[in-house]
């Protein structure tokens, strides 16, 4: 059964549409949102609330569109949801920026030797839990569900260039706002 | 290696810190339907509700006669907890805005010292001006933001939202606005389920606020007092429930669980009532209330319908410490003033289990993939748990185990305690787990460490109701036909044969296995020559039952019994749906949505007339509503229809050749079906019901002397169609404890109300021609 019939199904009140889809996509939709959470009991509550999300206004689901970016972006900005609730996520002592992350992923892309991918990619991760929940979506967007530019613009309701902006100077930003490092800009 | 993408290496690290079985369905699916109250009598049910064990009565004195103590929380209906810690504020008057016939409306909007709580509406939602508009990928989601004089943006949060096709209703709570400002502006960035177009600013709404005016309906939040008895802190255990010195896993005693009802809330057309269920024991924990299990029973011993009400938990999290499941209803109709007595029939408990374990050997190379026959029987604590198959993951890193075991149990958690675990967990019938590190060599010792069990216990508690000061409080409903009670008699009645003389041919969709796509069937009412026609639903057969019209994901096609030809109607869409066949065959009635070409799709619908070929298609209903054709009346000259809308469903009937529109009922159910009998007289239809219990009714066609047919909550019954000779109904009737997927196609007749469970036939019926 591909998506738009389960969405069809679902739209008609049947629950059974409801449980392929989320039979379907609820591994990719977890590990999306443990690279934002960093938890995986959070990531998974978050794709409880947002698959439940998607239930209560599925009337409006435009069938045509294709389901699984749909969901994931949705995943996405639950997850962004939680973390801002729960606060007390990051650190500002670090020195970890989203072009860092980006730097190691292109790395850790490139390379064919096993233990440098290794490393590389626990760097990834490390640093991944030293962004914010906000820079980890703009990473996720990016590397992960493989936005546009334009797209994560659109998303984010900003500027093309400040997805750029986001990606490279948002922690930069806050720090000088909050008077830690004056004119590092 | 093969160099990896940024994707695939991001995949790869969230794969490692996240299980690869996930179950989350379950969870998901229990609380959809604890939110919506569409309980279809799950898998939890506890049908065999035993009362034998100890029941806990815990009285409460009179809220109205102890002292009360007002807290600074109230209820606002249709809003919600307000905190009068400061004095409230509200919109000065209610405002709106207009763009061609798309009106966006602000109804209410109420300040605490917390929140700015919002309700707005939205009428004659756009259609798109175009297809291509409507399939790019644009469909407003976004929600609307609050801009204050300084031009701050305030987001916020939704609570509740009714979506009817042509408009909706939303719910927004955003952060408090400084006493200093009396103005902000709603901006709604587009109209959610439309297609915003570059030329189309956001709606920028002025809202104006005032203090509110010292009567303005506050219900107080009163604290009932401590219950007289409170949960015993020692465990009582049964001697059966006790598993042997090696094992262990303590069911507990249903004296150990205790109802309790916290707050209350007294309305003028109802009671809300908040409390849950808790414990002193540290070794166990309570973790749901099915709702089908509450009930609210008043002074008369009539059972109350109960609306269970989670928008509340988050204002009143606070004030229910201790509690762990929560249990939030309102009643919903009326009652008898007076004590009135709360009751849970059962409720799930998580228990830790040690000394259950077994040995696993996967052999010298275990796959990804592969699966083995397990077929080991473990009793934990009375239950038998038969572990049947194991399958490896497909990346190799963990294990799925699928159990059997009694419905009253929930789930299991099944652990390596010898090897690092990353996670792990599972539902009703399978559990599982991801090892942290490369999956072991040898035999595997394997650990049940934890039970979820549904226990009955009758928990019961009092609370004197009062009168109701809203008089127009729905009455107490008649009997119906067909009961949850009448159902399952007649399902186990060997009187179920179908009378003779009563025949006919069935036109029906169904969901067939194994990939659920909606398949047009035809059959027999004993269910013989059935035949599969097409994929597709909605079909309708002519009524010389020669010719099948249906709809599918091309527009609407017609299909020929006699000789199979198929063709599609020309000037059709997938956006046309439900053709209704006129008495005579000469035309045909369907409903077409937006031309964004989308099932369901909001916006606009109209009834269209055409011949049977699609020839000839003329507008019959063309405005901003949802307008949904039914069905004919006997004499070809008048259609009834539907008009969706914020409070259900208004029926109408139109005639063809005037196009004099004659209103006839109002229906409180906005996906309400309706069906003409055969002379013309009468109607039946879908209502919900107070709680929101799926009914079926019978009225004159004015909706005069009606009759209630199925009430059978929790079983849900929908999509009535007459018998040829109207003395029958049939009906599809969804009990998940025949069958998770399909609904029965049962028939009720109506002078005698005997129920004749169909059980080779599955779907919903759309024409029963004789």
């Amino acid at each position: 059964m591909d998506d738009c019939l389960a969405v069809h199904r679902l739209k008609k009140g049947d629950m059974g549409g409801l449980e392929i889809l989320i039979a379907r996509y609820q591994a990719k939709a977890v590990r999306t949102a443990f690279l934002i959470t960093h938890d995986q009991s959070l990531a998974e509550d978050v794709v409880q609330e947002t698959f439940i999300r998607i239930y209560h206004r599925i009337c409006f689901y435009d069938d045509m569109r294709p389901f699984e970016p749909y969901l994931l972006r949705s995943v996405v900005h639950t997850a962004l949801n939680v973390m801002e609730k729960t606060a007390h996520w990051t650190s500002l002592d670090e020195e970890i920026e989203p072009d860092a992350v980006a730097n190691l992923l292109q790395r850790a892309s490139a390379t064919e030797d096993m233990v440098e991918f290794a490393q590389l990619k626990e760097e990834i991760y490390s640093a991944l839990g030293k962004l914010s929940p906000r820079q980890r979506q703009v990473i996720v967007q990016r590397y992960y569900l493989e936005m546009s530019e334009k797209e994560m613009a659109e998303e984010l309701s900003v500027a093309p260039g400040t997805v750029k902006w986001l990606l490279n100077g948002a922690r930069q930003r806050l720090r000088m706002l909050m008077g830690m490092e004056g004119n590092k800009q | 290696m093969k160099p990896m993408t940024p994707h695939q290496i991001l995949d790869e690290i969230a794969q490692e810190h996240t299980p690869q079985h996930i179950h989350l369905s379950n969870g998901i699916l229990s609380q959809i339907r604890k939110d919506q109250q569409k309980t279809m009598n799950t898998r939890r049910t506890a049908i065999g509700f035993l009362a034998l064990a100890a029941l806990l009565v815990v009285l409460l004195n009179n809220p109205t006669v102890v002292r009360a103590i007002q807290r600074l929380l109230g209820y606002v209906p249709g809003v919600g907890m307000v905190d009068q810690s400061a004095a409230l504020r509200m919109l000065e008057s209610p405002v709106e805005m207009k763009r061609g016939d798309t009106v966006v409306k602000v109804m209410q909007a109420v300040l605490d010292a917390e929140h700015t709580l919002i309700d707005i509406q939205v009428e004659n939602l756009p259609a798109p001006s175009s297809p291509q508009t409507a399939q790019s990928d644009s469909m407003c989601h976004q929600y609307p933001l609050l801009r204050l004089k300084d031009g701050t943006t305030l987001r916020g949060k939704t609570s509740t939202a009714d979506f009817w096709l042509s408009g909706y209703r939303r719910s927004m709570a955003f952060p408090a606005i400084p006493l200093s400002e009396d103005s902000a502006v709603l901006v709604v960035p587009c109209l959610e389920g439309s297609y915003p177009e570059a030329d189309k600013p956001a709606w920028e709404i002025p809202l104006k606020f005032t203090a509110a005016p010292p009567d303005m309906t506050v219900f107080p939040l009163i604290d009932l007092p401590t219950p007289t008895a409170a949960p015993t802190a020692t465990p009582t255990a049964t001697p059966a429930q006790q598993t042997t010195a090696q094992q262990s896993a303590r069911i507990p005693a249903a004296d150990e669980l205790s109802l309790t009802l916290s707050k209350y809330i007294q309305t003028d057309d109802g009671v809300i009532l908040a409390g849950g269920m808790q414990t002193a024991a540290t070794d166990f924990h309570i973790s749901a209330v099915d709702s089908i299990a509450i009930h609210l029973h008043d002074a008369a011993g009539q059972d109350i319908p109960l609306e269970e009400d989670y928008s509340l938990i988050d204002s009143l999290s606070d004030e229910m410490l201790g509690i762990t499941a929560p249990i939030i209803v309102r009643s919903a109709g009326s009652f008898a003033p007076g004590k009135a007595t709360l009751t849970v029939d059962s409720a799930w408990v998580d228990v830790p289990v040690s000394g259950v374990a077994f040995d696993f050997d996967p052999g010298e190379n275990p796959q990804p993939n592969q699966t083995w026959q397990v077929n080991r029987v473990v009793e934990i604590a009375g239950y038998t748990i038969h572990f049947t198959t194991a399958q490896m993951a497909p990346n190799g890193s963990g294990l799925t185990f699928q159990f059997e075991a009694p419905s009253t149990v929930g789930g299991l958690v099944l652990m390596d305690t010898d090897h690092k675990i990353l996670g792990g967990g599972g539902g009703p019938g399978s559990t599982g787990f991801t090892y942290a590190d490369a999956f072991p060599q040898g035999v595997l010792h394997l650990t049940v460490t934890g039970l979820s069990v549904n226990i009955s216990g009758g928990w019961q508690t009092t609370v004197d109701l009062p009168e109701l000061a809203n008089p127009t409080a729905p009455a107490a409903l008649p009997a119906a036909c067909m009961t949850q009670a009448a159902w399952r008699s007649a399902l186990q009645s060997s009187n179920s044969a179908i009378p003779a003389g009563l025949g006919g041919t069935l036109v029906f969709s169904e969901p067939l296995d194994p990939d659920f796509y909606y398949w047009v069937l035809i059959a027999k009412l004993d269910g013989s020559e059935p035949k599969k026609i097409k994929m597709g639903d909605s079909p309708t057969l002519s009524p010389d039952s020669s010719r099948i019209i249906y709809s599918d994901q091309t527009g609407l096609q017609l299909y020929d019994l006699a000789s199979g030809a198929q063709t599609t109607l020309a000037g059709t869409t997938r956006s046309d749906r439900g053709a209704l066949w006129s008495p005579d065959g000469t035309q045909i009635a369907f409903t077409r949505g937006p031309a964004s070409g989308l099932i369901g799709a909001p916006g606009p619908h109209s009834i269209i007339l055409s011949n049977p070929d699609g020839a000839n298609q003329r507008a019959l209903v063309e405005n901003s509503d949802a307008n949904i054709a039914q069905a004919w009346l006997p004499d070809g000259e008048n259609l009834v229809y539907t008009v969706k809308g914020p409070a259900g469903s208004a029926v109408s009937v139109i005639n063809i050749l005037t196009r004099k529109v004659t209103p006839l009922f109002n229906i409180q159910y906005v996906n309400a079906g309706v069906s003409v009998s055969p002379d013309g007289k009468q109607v039946t239809y879908e209502e919900m019901l107070p709680g929101d219990r799926y009914a079926i009714y019978v009225s004159n066609l004015d909706g005069s002397n009606k009759r209630l047919v199925v009430d059978s909550h929790p079983i849900v019954a929908t999509v009535p169609q007459w018998s040829p000779d109207g003395r029958w109904l049939i009906v599809s009737v969804h009990d998940t404890s025949v069958s998770e997927n399909h609904a029965i196609l049962t028939l009720i007749e109506l002078d005698t109300c005997q129920i004749i469970p169909l059980l080779n036939l599955n779907g919903y019926v759309s024409t029963w021609n004789p």
